[in-house]
């Protein structure tokens, strides 16, 4: 029993040096690299925008509503094919984050410079909209909009959804 | 007993290359680390920067004491209790259906898309443990038993 303890002391001894070592090499290298990262950020969206202002600009569900009721902006979903394939917001076309690259000669090619998107993914983290949103943004549109945590937004508001029979609206290379 | 202590040495050696490894591209780009972490939806905000700052040189830490040998009590507890700490972070997000690529959740996540890298990763980060509970075990108690603490 007193052994078991002693190397428990031991260990955790040992232990606490070696997170202060880290610790102290971390925040140490941190402070003087010159890309470090601040030690407490905020996290959120608007932070996020605020920081590269002009970049993107979020969308209100209400007025994402009336775009796609009036058809005044091009929708892109950012989540998977499968996902988008499961149900998405009625007017929007898929775009998933992954085939960005691949597929973005064909975005260009299909919708004009001017105008505006409104680009959604699913839950308040998820990070696709705005990969794909600030994509867009140095592709050139200027006129680029977030809905954020737009699929359960959408859902919840019971508002139009597809796909509807014979609905083919993905962008395709 | 001679084939456990032998059988200690590629244990540590071969952790101490992944946890060397798997800190230098952390220690290198620790922004998109930061984002990683927030990907993972796990950690409050205001802990997602210092464990960005400081965990990929702890893992640094532990890779070269595994490689060189040195405080291997305290080296081989964190090392494991870092295994389990990512593995149980993988599952609780496979499980819940977040792809940790894009921090983002999809009620429609099924095996054989976007859930299948995360399964490979969970089988990888699995296969590690092995040689940290040998480690664990070897260090703490074989180990101490033979030769005393060191």
């Amino acid at each position: 029993m007193r052994e078991g303890m002693r190397i428990w002391f031991h260990t955790s001894r040992q232990g606490i040096w070696i997170l202060l070592l880290a610790m102290l090499l971390g925040l140490g290298v941190n402070e003087f690299r010159s890309d470090g990262v601040a030690l407490f950020a905020d996290w959120s969206i608007e932070a996020r925008l605020a920081e590269n202002p002009g970049e993107f600009a979020l969308v209100s569900l209400e007025e994402a509503r009336k775009l796609c009721a009036s058809k005044k902006a091009v929708f892109i979903d950012a989540r998977t094919f499968e996902a988008y394939r499961q149900g998405h917001i009625l007017c929007a076309q898929n775009l998933p984050w992954e085939t960005m690259e691949e597929l973005m000669d064909g975005v260009t090619a299909q919708i004009p410079l001017e105008e505006t998107i409104i680009v959604y993914c699913d839950g308040e983290d998820c990070m696709l909209s705005e990969y794909v949103a600030r994509e867009l943004f140095y592709r050139g549109y200027e006129h680029v909009k977030v809905l954020v945590n737009g699929w359960t937004k959408w859902l919840e508001a019971g508002l139009p959804i597809g796909p509807e029979s014979g609905d083919d609206t993905a962008i395709t290379g | 007993m001679g084939w456990i202590r032998a059988a200690s040495v590629p244990a540590r050696l071969i952790l101490g290359f992944v946890f060397i490894y798997a800190s230098i591209d952390k220690i290198l780009h620790p922004g998109q680390f930061a984002e990683l972490i927030h990907n993972y939806q796990i950690l409050p905000d205001l802990l997602i920067n210092p464990t960005a700052i400081i965990l990929p040189w702890l893992e640094l830490i532990l890779g070269v004491f595994l490689l060189i040998g040195i405080w291997l009590p305290g080296t081989v507890f964190l090392t494991n209790l870092l295994l389990a700490v990512f593995l149980g972070a993988m599952v609780f997000n496979l499980a819940r259906g977040l792809d940790i690529h894009c921090g983002c959740f999809s009620t429609t996540l099924e095996m054989g898309d976007a859930a299948a890298p995360m399964v490979w990763y969970v089988i990888r980060d699995s296969l590690f443990i092995v040689p940290g509970i040998f480690l664990l075990w070897h260090t703490l108690h074989y180990r101490q038993r033979a030769q005393g603490i060191p």
